[in-house]
């Protein structure tokens, strides 16, 4: 049995053209879902998010970071808006509304997936999903 | 104190930020050094010289992923010019002096 999933959310074709997420943006725009961040800390929660399975390195952490700025889904910090003075010296980002409503979708995607899977009962045995 | 294998570890990934793509070398070159001392800091503390060798590992993967794909883009015209050249002097060479 096919659901096809509907979309109430309008986003720019930019946008659309990323989707489905790469496992580096979505658990970017997971960390920074849970709150702002500087770029140890992302990398550190994309690490505790995906079970371990998504290492990202440095590389890849700020060409992930560069590119989300670029389009508008993350934005950083000005240093007066940061909460601790000691984090002065660190660039600190955040989600934006965009990139909530990107996050978002994604997760209800994801959602509609899982849905698909436990009604043609192919959830494997001793999954966490069950 | 800091260990050794950690300072040098970082004055090693300093000198091979060269790696990256130039324009994230700009804007991130400060925070890609940065990142990876905290790693490397932490990855000493946990595991050592497992720790140490884990990290490494996950920076060559990284490169591999980032710097590689950047570095053989910018080779890709210099490598064909040169291949394209050379072909064409040794067809000229060859209608020249066919004999040869």
């Amino acid at each position: 049995m096919l659901v096809k999933p509907k979309s109430k959310l309008d986003l720019p074709d930019e946008i659309r053209a990323l989707q489905p997420l790469t496992p580096a943006v979505f658990y970017t725009l997971f960390a920074l879902a849970n709150g702002e961040k500087h770029g140890y800390a992302i990398m550190q929660s994309v690490k505790g998010l995906s079970n371990d399975s998504v290492r990202m390195g440095p590389g890849t952490l700020y060409t992930t970071i560069q590119r989300l700025l670029k389009i508008d889904l993350i934005e950083e910090l000005t240093p007066r808006k940061r909460a601790e003075e000691s984090e002065r010296r660190r660039r600190v980002y955040r989600l934006s509304g965009l990139g909530r409503r990107v996050f978002d979708e994604e997760v209800s995607r994801l959602g509609a997936v899982l849905r698909q899977v436990r009604l043609n009962k192919l959830i494997p045995r001793g999954s966490e999903a069950r | 104190m800091i260990s050794l294998a950690v300072s040098i570890s970082i004055e090693a990934f300093q000198r091979l930020v060269i790696l990256y793509p130039l324009d994230l070398r700009r804007e991130f070159g400060d925070d890609l050094v940065e990142v990876f001392s905290q790693q490397i800091e932490t990855a000493w503390e946990e595991n050592a010289w497992r720790g140490i060798a884990g990290a490494w590992l996950n920076v060559l993967a990284d490169y591999a992923a980032v710097a590689l794909p950047c570095l053989a883009a910018r080779l890709a015209v210099p490598v064909l010019t040169a291949v394209i050249s050379s072909v064409w002097f040794t067809l000229a060479l060859t209608a020249i002096n066919p004999s040869r």
